[in-house]
């Protein structure tokens, strides 16, 4: 039952257009509704692909290279998961989060046709196996988040809004013509045709390098992360976390199709310790200014671009060994998800328990959001790598010891204690006393959702045995 | 490789290039848009001329699909550009990105 592919998209955009016809409460029933079908569908294909290898679905029966073919291996399986939980704790917190769900969540307008689109544009996005394809998600998911991002509704969210939408619909443009350049050259949209295809040469080079550097604007590697820390900061803070943990990652995911399988062995090994030197200096740089932001959400905002320098150390490691790579850099991806999650969406909570986003007006909160409270600190403790939920910086730092490369060790360490720093600035004013003291149950309820998240993110550790496994499941050319 | 598809590519890259260069330095909004478009323009072209590069009977049908499909997004995109520029107008009464307030306020939480 290879259909289950296409579930994985279609349950949502069919969701999307009910969230779009209809009102109140209505609405926000049939958008759970859509997130637990979406939560079973992904199950049933990740069962599928454990029990069977990877599932390839030629969509309509044409296969490649005339048609679009989805394919859905290890790597996709644990994007579509993480996807999964992300978005159904999203969903569960707006319905909250935009008003009473009771009144049917008045404040909220688009935000859950828009929501769903862009669920249905990322699980898409990574059961995808064609490059045109991907360039038409990538526009999808972009219009889906500058729509979400924009619904912040003061001058600084639209300003930023546009931004976004600007600069990666460039780098998207930049992304299509060297896709338009591969297929002058192998006369295949395909992703597994053109790695058959052992693309080298002037011209292929060429589109490596153009859809390379749209993908690292995409993924806000530095320098060209300038977009995100004011999109992620101005936008609501369910939008915020799902942009965060998951949008980012899936121009992440594009690149790391291209590089580590299209245009495996054709890489200069001098390709790769730039991708890593400039995340480098994304870690240190991000957690340096997260460190001296005033403001919650633009600290946890430079904190995403701090950590997606360290899902670009892994690239000089891909000479050796390409599925220890992969292994570390997606172990990453799920670990940041869950955590950056939890921080936005505590960060929510406490926005609405403060009525503030500034750091020094959110005294007396832990009183008031305890669960919130608690979410950012253990959220920031996944990411500084302290155990159990910090498995994946570990994992990291051995693999690029393993790998002889000193330097990028070394930013991964001053990396942890700066994420230790920032998590630090980010709470240490929730426990002192002053500040509004009338209860909020809201805010209590958002923050427990915001701590299920955070504890997902240290029960990642445990799992990540079978996470290995999983990625396993290849496409074996 | 034919004559034509020489120019077609030629124009195509410099389009590109001409575009990407106007979205990079002009700071009014209908500016950059419009430099989106012309971007657009040349990767169209350029795919139409690789339609005709093996000079064969029949024109290689994918490209042109690539192109159809392609205008249909930039159109998309460039409506979504348009609106939010015009809000930004409304809002702002300035027409670059840099006429907002320096500082952002805070979120307007919405209450119950």
């Amino acid at each position: 039952m290879n259909a289950s592919v296409v579930g994985v998209f279609l349950i949502p955009t069919i969701g999307a257009l009910w969230a779009f016809v209809t009102t109140g409460r209505t609405r926000v029933c049939g958008a759970l509704l859509t997130a637990l079908a979406v939560v079973a569908t992904v199950a049933l294909t990740v069962w599928q692909v454990l029990k069977e290898g990877v599932l390839v679905y030629p969509v309509g029966g044409w296969s490649a290279p005339l048609g679009i073919e989805l394919r859905c291996d290890g790597f996709s399986v644990l994007m579509l998961g993480l996807t999964a939980v992300v978005g159904l704790a999203t969903t569960v917190y707006s319905t909250v989060y935009f008003g009473s769900a009771r009144e049917g969540a008045e404040g909220s307008g688009l935000f859950w046709s828009l929501w769903l689109f862009l669920w249905a544009g990322l699980n898409c996005i990574f059961v995808s196996g064609d490059t045109f394809n991907l360039y038409l998600l990538l526009e999808f998911t972009l219009l889906a988040s500058v729509a979400l991002a924009s619904l912040g509704g003061s001058q600084a969210a639209l300003v930023s809004a546009l931004r976004y939408l600007l600069v990666a619909t460039v780098a998207a443009l930049f992304y299509l013509l060297g896709v338009t350049l591969l297929y002058a050259e192998y006369s295949t949209l395909d992703l597994g045709g053109l790695r058959a295809a052992n693309p080298s040469g002037f011209v292929s080079m060429g589109a490596l390098v153009l859809i390379v550097g749209a993908l690292c604007l995409k993924s806000a590697l530095f320098p060209l992360h300038f977009w995100l820390p004011a999109a992620h900061s101005t936008a609501p803070a369910p939008v915020s976390a799902v942009l965060s943990a998951l949008v980012v990652k899936a121009g992440f995911y594009v690149l790391v199709r291209f590089w580590f399988e299209v245009f495996e062995g054709a890489v200069a090994a001098w390709a790769g310790q730039l991708l890593a030197a400039l995340g480098a200096v994304a870690i240190l740089w991000g957690s340096w200014t997260a460190i001296r932001q005033t403001r919650l959400k633009m600290l946890i905002a430079y904190s995403t671009v701090a950590q997606v320098g360290y899902l670009f150390l892994v690239f000089p490691l891909v000479a050796q060994s390409s599925h220890i790579a992969l292994t570390a850099s997606t172990y990453h991806v799920l670990s940041h998800g869950l955590a950056k999650t939890a921080m936005f969406l505590a960060a929510g909570a406490l926005l609405k328990s403060a009525h503030s986003d500034e750091l020094e007006r959110t005294r007396g909160t832990f009183r008031k959001a305890p669960g919130a409270v608690i979410a950012l600190m253990i959220g920031g403790a996944c990411l500084v790598g302290a155990l159990p939920g910090g498995g994946a910086k570990g994992k990291l730092l051995s693999a690029v010891l393993d790998a002889g490369q000193w330097s990028w060790a070394a930013a991964i360490l001053a990396g942890m204690a700066l994420a230790a720093a920032y998590t630090f600035v980010a709470v240490r004013y929730c426990f002192r006393s002053g500040g509004d003291e009338t209860p909020d149950p809201s805010s209590r309820w958002l923050g427990g959702t915001a701590l299920a998240v955070a504890l997902a993110a240290v029960a990642l550790s445990f799992l990540s045995g079978p996470i290995l496994e999983v990625l396993k499941i290849q496409l074996q050319k | 490789m034919p004559e034509a598809f020489r120019i077609y590519a030629v124009v195509a890259v410099v389009l590109f290039a001409l575009g990407f260069r106007a979205f990079v330095a002009y700071a009014h909004l209908l500016r950059k848009v419009m430099a989106i478009n012309v971007m657009s323009s040349g990767v169209f072209l350029l795919l139409i001329g690789i339609a005709r590069r093996d000079a064969e009977e029949h024109p290689d049908p994918v490209p042109h699909a690539m192109v159809l499909t392609g205008i249909v997004v930039a159109v998309a995109i460039s409506v979504l550009a348009l609106t939010l520029a015009r809000r930004i107008h409304s809002e702002t009464g300035g027409t670059t990105l840099f006429d907002a307030e320096e500082e952002p306020q805070d979120e307007e939480v919405p209450d119950e």
